[in-house]
C-alpha cells in the first residue's frame, strides 16, 4: 500500500466466514453456516429472520458466549476469536450486550445498583465513591430513579429492567453494542421508549448497535442496513430504504409481505401471494439454496448449487440465482 | 343487522390480599355475524379476562364475575348452570388460545382430541367422527390430514398445532370464535398464513370472529371493529378505517405513534421519532381516580384527574371516553 | 432486611415448622449449656448400676449397667451428635457444592469425571460404606465427621450441579460473561446465591441423617471410644434391653426428638424459602 493513500477506515466490526455447528442426537445442527459482515461506527445493522434462523447465535458468537466452529470476529482489526483470556477480557470491554428477557438477564439477588457497578467492579474501574457517581449518572441517563438504585429487579416492570440491562451495558463506555431482541418482550408503548433511548444514546455517544430482531417493522425503523437470514445464512443485505423499495430475494419479500400493516388501507393479506409450510429443521437443512423448499420461484438448479451472496448493486447484496442485472443496467428479480 | 352475541356491563373481578380487585370494569359491546370484532390493547388492560368471562373459563375463585349480562341469541350465559354452560361451550361459541402446545393434550393423538371434540356436541359413530376429523383437518389446510391425524402434537409444528387448535375448536360448529392472540407465539410468515385461514374459515362457516391482540397489524389485517382497552376499560370503539386514520382516544393515538411501519420508515428519508408513552400500565388495584390514562397522558388536564369519563358515542356510530373527544363531538 | 421479614413471617405460618424450631433450640440450648449443669464426666461412676428414671431425684433419668448418670450422657451426647452433624454437614457441602458447581458450570468432561466419581460413591449403599470406612481408619472424631461427609457429598453435588445446569443458561449469567467477570466470580457471587434456598434445606436434613448414621457407628462400637454420643450409649443398654429397656428408649428419644426437630425445620424452610423462587 503507498503511503499517499488515505487511510481507509477499518470497519469496527468485521465477522468472515463465521460457522457455528453443534452436534446433536442425530446430526449437526447449522446454527449459523458461514456468514461474513460489516459494521461501521456509528451504525446500526438490523439482522432479522425469523426463529431458529441463527441470529441469536450469531450475536453470541460475536461477543464470545458461543465458540464459532470456523471463521474470525474481528474487532478494530483484532481477531478475537482466538484471543487469549485476558486479551479477551480487554475487548469485551468495547462490545457489550443487550439481552432479550429482561427478568431472565438480571440477577434477581442483587439490587440494581450493584447490577449497574459490577461492570466497573470487574475491570477496576475506579474508587467506590467514583463508580457510585457513575452508577447514578448511568440510572438518570437511562431514565430510572437515582433513589431506586437500592431495589431488587423483582420490583421493576418490564421496560425499566430493560432500562436497567442498557445501563449496565453503557458502563464500560462500549463501541458496539449487540442487542439480542430488545424489545420484544415488551408492551407496544414501552418498546417504544427503549428503541427511543438506544436511538439517542447512538446519537450521543457515537455507538453502533448490531440490532437482532423477529420483527421486520422493528429493525426497518431503526436499522441503516439490513441483513435478512433463513436457516444460518444471510439471503440479502441491503441499505434500509432499499429493502423495502426493493426487495430481491423471494424471502424478503415474503417476509415483507407477511408482516401485518397497521394500516387497513394498505394491501391486506389475503391481496399476496403467501408462502407455504415453515422453515424447516437447520438440522438437515435443503441442498442449494435452503429457500427452494419454499420458493415459489424454485427451479432443478436450487437444489443442486448453493446461490452465493453476491453483491447487485451498490450496497445491496442477494443471495439467489435468479437476481440479475439487466442490459439497461436495471435489475431482474424472480 | 342484529347482533349474535352482546355483552352488557361486564365487571370481573380477582380476590387479593386486601379484598377484590375489578379487573374488566363495565365492558359492554356487540358481535355482528359473520364479522370479526378485535380487542386490543397491551398487558394488564383485561383483554384476554374479558374473553374468558364470555366464556366464563376463568378460575372462580379467585375470579369472579361481579356484575353484566352476556347475552347469547337473548339468552344471559352468565345465569346458565354448568352443565347448559358446557353445551355453550365449543357448540355456540369456542376458543382458541395463544399456545398451542399447552392447550393440546401431549399424550394423545390430534385425531383422537377431534374425534373427542366433535363427539362431545354430535352423535356420529366413532367411523363418522373420524372421518369428519380428517375433514376438519383438510379445511384448516393440513396437508396429508389422513396420515397426520395419528401424529402426536409434538410431531408438529407451531403453526400445525394452531391449525389442530382451530379444527378442535371448529368441530361443534360455534357461532362465535374466540382467538385471544392467536399468532403471538408464531413467525411472521406463518402469522400469515393462519390470520388468513381464520378469514377464510370465516367466509366459509359464517362465524363472528373475537381477535383478542396486542398487535395492531393483525388488527388492521383481519378486524372490522375494534375496542380499544386500557385498564380494564373500553377507551374507544370504531369501525377500522376510523380508528387508523382518526383515533379519537390520546391512547389510541398513542399506540398507534408508538407502532414502528416498516413503509413510513423506509420511505422517510431520516427515521422519524416513534411517539412513547412515558410510564407503566398502572396496576388494577392502584389505579388513579379519574381517567386511568390521565397519568401518561400528554392532552390531561384537572378534570380527567378528578372524574372518570364515561363510554360515549361521539359520531359516525363510534364511542370514545374521553372528555376531549366528547367535547368536540357536542360542540360539532 | 425486608427479605428476612418476609421469611420469618412465612416460615411462622406453618405450625410444625415453629415446634420443630422450638425443639431445634431446646437441643442446641442443652447442647450448650447443659455440660454445666450435668455432672462433668458421663463416663464417671456415681451411682449404683441399674437405678430406674426417678427413683433418685439426683439422678432424674436413672443409671446405666455400670452406674453411670443416663442424664448426663444424654446431655454430653447432645453436643457430640450435634457437633457431628454439623461438622459432617459443613465439609459435605465444601464438597458438595465445590463438585456441583464446577460440573454444573463447565459441563463436558470436568462434568463427566465428576459425576462418575459421585455415582460411584452413591452406588453403594451409605451406611455401608460408612461402616467399612471408619473400620478402615480408626475410630475418632475426625474420622467420623469425614467418613459421614465422605457419603453425604454426592446428594449436594447432584443437587447443586442440577441448578447450575438451569441456572448457567439464564441470561443474567451470559450478561456476566460479557462484561468479562471471571469464572470464579459467576459461580460463587452470581450463581450460588441462587441456590442457597435448595441447599439450606438439605442441609437441615442432612445435620439429621448425619446424627443417625453417627448414632449408628457409635451403636456397633465403631464410635469415637473416648465419646458419649447417644448411639454409644443405646449400644450399653442393647446387653439390659429386657430388663432395663429405659437406658436404650431415653437416648433413642433424644435422637428422634433432634432428628424429628431438624426434618420440621427443614420442610419449614422449604415452604418459607420455595415461594420466593416461585414467583420470582
Amino acid at each position: 500500500m503507498s503511503t499517499q493513500d488515505a487511510p481507509v477506515p477499518a470497519p469496527l466490526l468485521a465477522i468472515e466466514d463465521i460457522q457455528v455447528l453443534f452436534p446433536v442426537r442425530h446430526g449437526t445442527l447449522r446454527a449459523v453456516d458461514g456468514i461474513s459482515l460489516e459494521l461501521q461506527r456509528g451504525e446500526t445493522l438490523g439482522l432479522v429472520g425469523e426463529s431458529g434462523c441463527g441470529k441469536s447465535t450469531l450475536g453470541k458468537t460475536i461477543v464470545g458466549l458461543v465458540k464459532p466452529t470456523r471463521g474470525s470476529v474481528k474487532l478494530n482489526g483484532v481477531d478475537i476469536v482466538g484471543a487469549s483470556r485476558q486479551e479477551l477480557r480487554r475487548h469485551r470491554a468495547r462490545m457489550q450486550m443487550i439481552f432479550q428477557d429482561p427478568y431472565a438477564s438480571l440477577n434477581p439477588r442483587l439490587a440494581v445498583g450493584r447490577i449497574i457497578e459490577e461492570p466497573l467492579i470487574v475491570h477496576n474501574m475506579g474508587s467506590r465513591a467514583e463508580r457510585r457517581e457513575k452508577v447514578l449518572a448511568l440510572a438518570q441517563r437511562v431514565g430510572l430513579h437515582p433513589e431506586s438504585m437500592n431495589r431488587h429487579p423483582h420490583e421493576f416492570s418490564g421496560g425499566q429492567r430493560q432500562r436497567i440491562g442498557i445501563a449496565r451495558a453503557l458502563a464500560l463506555n462500549p463501541e458496539l453494542i449487540i442487542c439480542d431482541e430488545p424489545v420484544s418482550a415488551l408492551d407496544v408503548s414501552v418498546q417504544a421508549q427503549v428503541i427511543n433511548l438506544l436511538v439517542d444514546l447512538q446519537r450521543e455517544h457515537g455507538l453502533s448497535y448490531l440490532f437482532i430482531s423477529h420483527d421486520l417493522s422493528v429493525v426497518q425503523h431503526i436499522a441503516h442496513r439490513v441483513a435478512v437470514m433463513y436457516l444460518g445464512k444471510i439471503v440479502e443485505l441491503s441499505p434500509r430504504a432499499r429493502l423495502w423499495s426493493q426487495p430481491l430475494h423471494p424471502y424478503t419479500r415474503a417476509l415483507i409481505n407477511a408482516v401485518p400493516v397497521p394500516d387497513p388501507e394498505q394491501p391486506g393479506l389475503r391481496e399476496h401471494p403467501l408462502i407455504e409450510g415453515e422453515i424447516p429443521s437447520s438440522i438437515d437443512p435443503p441442498s442449494g439454496c435452503h429457500f427452494r423448499t419454499r420458493c415459489p420461484f424454485a427451479a432443478a438448479e436450487c437444489a443442486e448449487r448453493e446461490p452465493p451472496l453476491r453483491n447487485i448493486t451498490g450496497d445491496h447484496w442477494v443471495a439467489c440465482h435468479f437476481v440479475e442485472r439487466t442490459a439497461d443496467g436495471g435489475i431482474s428479480a424472480p | 343487522m342484529s347482533s349474535i352475541l352482546e355483552v352488557r356491563g361486564l365487571t370481573t373481578q380477582f380476590s387479593g390480599p386486601k379484598g377484590y380487585v375489578t379487573v374488566v370494569e363495565n365492558v359492554s359491546f356487540a358481535m355482528k355475524p359473520g364479522a370479526t370484532l378485535a380487542i386490543v390493547g397491551e398487558s394488564g388492560s383485561g383483554k384476554s379476562v374479558t374473553a374468558m368471562s364470555l366464556l366464563r373459563v376463568l378460575p372462580e375463585p379467585p375470579a369472579r364475575i361481579a356484575a353484566g349480562k352476556v347475552l347469547l341469541s337473548g339468552k344471559d350465559l352468565l345465569q346458565l348452570g354448568e352443565q347448559a354452560m358446557r353445551r355453550v361451550r365449543g357448540r355456540d361459541i369456542s376458543m382458541i388460545f395463544q399456545e398451542p402446545m399447552t392447550s393440546l393434550n401431549p399424550v394423545m393423538t390430534i385425531g383422537g382430541q377431534i374425534v373427542e371434540a366433535i363427539r362431545e356436541h354430535r352423535e356420529l359413530s366413532a367411523d363418522e367422527a373420524r372421518a369428519e376429523a380428517v375433514a376438519l383437518l383438510d379445511r384448516v389446510r393440513i396437508p396429508d390430514a389422513g396420515h397426520r391425524i395419528d401424529d402426536y402434537p409434538h410431531r408438529l409444528s407451531g403453526g400445525m398445532r394452531q391449525r389442530v387448535m382451530i379444527a378442535m375448536a371448529l368441530a361443534g360448529r360455534p357461532k362465535i370464535l374466540i382467538a385471544d392472540e392467536p399468532t403471538t407465539a408464531l413467525d411472521v410468515t406463518v402469522q400469515a398464513q393462519i390470520l388468513a385461514l381464520l378469514a377464510r374459515l370465516q367466509s366459509e362457516f359464517g362465524m363472528g370472529i373475537l381477535l383478542i391482540t396486542h398487535n395492531l397489524g393483525v388488527v388492521a389485517q383481519i378486524a372490522q371493529r375494534v375496542l380499544v382497552m386500557y385498564a380494564g376499560r373500553i377507551v374507544e370503539e370504531a369501525p377500522v378505517r376510523d380508528l387508523f386514520q382518526d383515533p379519537l382516544h390520546p391512547y389510541t393515538e398513542g399506540l398507534l405513534g408508538a407502532t414502528p411501519r416498516m413503509y413510513q420508515d423506509a420511505e422517510a428519508g431520516a427515521r422519524h421519532r416513534l411517539i412513547d408513552i412515558a410510564g407503566i400500565v398502572p396496576q388494577p388495584d392502584q389505579l388513579p381516580p379519574g381517567c386511568a390514562f390521565a397519568p401518561r397522558c400528554p392532552k390531561a388536564f384537572a378534570r380527567c384527574r378528578e372524574e372518570r369519563p364515561a363510554l360515549l358515542p361521539t359520531r359516525d356510530g363510534r364511542q370514545s371516553a374521553c372528555f376531549l373527544t366528547q367535547n368536540t363531538a357536542a360542540s360539532a | 432486611m425486608s427479605a428476612w421479614r418476609d421469611f420469618w413471617l412465612r416460615y411462622r405460618r406453618k405450625t410444625s415448622a415453629m415446634i420443630g424450631l422450638v425443639l431445634l433450640l431446646f437441643v442446641m440450648l442443652v447442647a450448650i449449656i447443659g455440660p454445666w449443669l450435668v455432672s462433668a464426666d458421663p463416663w464417671d461412676i456415681v451411682v449404683r448400676p441399674f437405678l430406674w428414671p426417678g427413683e433418685d431425684p439426683e439422678f432424674p433419668l436413672g443409671s446405666d449397667v455400670l452406674g453411670r448418670d443416663i442424664l448426663s450422657g444424654i446431655v454430653h451426647g447432645s453436643r457430640v451428635s450435634l457437633l457431628i452433624g454439623l461438622a459432617a454437614t459443613a465439609t459435605a457441602l465444601g464438597v458438595g457444592v465445590t463438585v456441583g458447581a464446577v460440573a454444573g458450570y463447565f459441563r463436558g468432561w470436568p462434568d463427566d469425571i465428576l459425576m462418575r466419581i459421585t455415582e460411584l460413591f452413591q452406588t453403594i449403599p451409605t451406611f455401608l460404606l460408612a461402616v467399612v470406612l471408619v473400620a478402615i481408619f480408626k475410630p475418632s472424631m475426625l474420622s467420623i465427621i469425614l467418613v459421614i461427609s465422605a457419603v453425604s457429598w454426592p446428594a449436594v453435588a447432584r443437587l447443586v450441579r442440577a441448578e447450575f445446569l438451569s441456572l448457567r443458561e439464564r441470561e443474567f449469567v451470559q450478561s456476566c460473561v460479557v462484561i468479562g467477570m471471571s469464572e470464579t466470580r459467576i459461580i460463587f457471587q452470581q450463581i450460588l446465591p441462587n441456590c442457597l434456598a435448595p441447599i439450606i434445606v438439605m442441609s437441615s436434613i442432612l445435620v439429621a441423617s448425619a446424627i443417625l448414621t453417627e448414632s449408628g457407628l457409635s451403636f456397633l462400637g465403631l464410635g469415637d471410644p473416648n465419646l458419649m454420643s447417644w448411639g454409644t450409649m443405646i449400644g450399653i443398654g442393647r446387653e439390659a434391653m429386657r430388663t432395663a429397656w429405659y437406658m436404650s428408649a431415653l437416648p433413642g428419644i433424644a435422637i428422634i426428638i433432634t432428628v424429628l426437630a431438624l426434618n420440621l425445620v427443614g420442610e419449614g424452610l422449604n415452604d418459607a424459602l420455595n415461594p420466593r423462587l416461585k414467583n420470582r
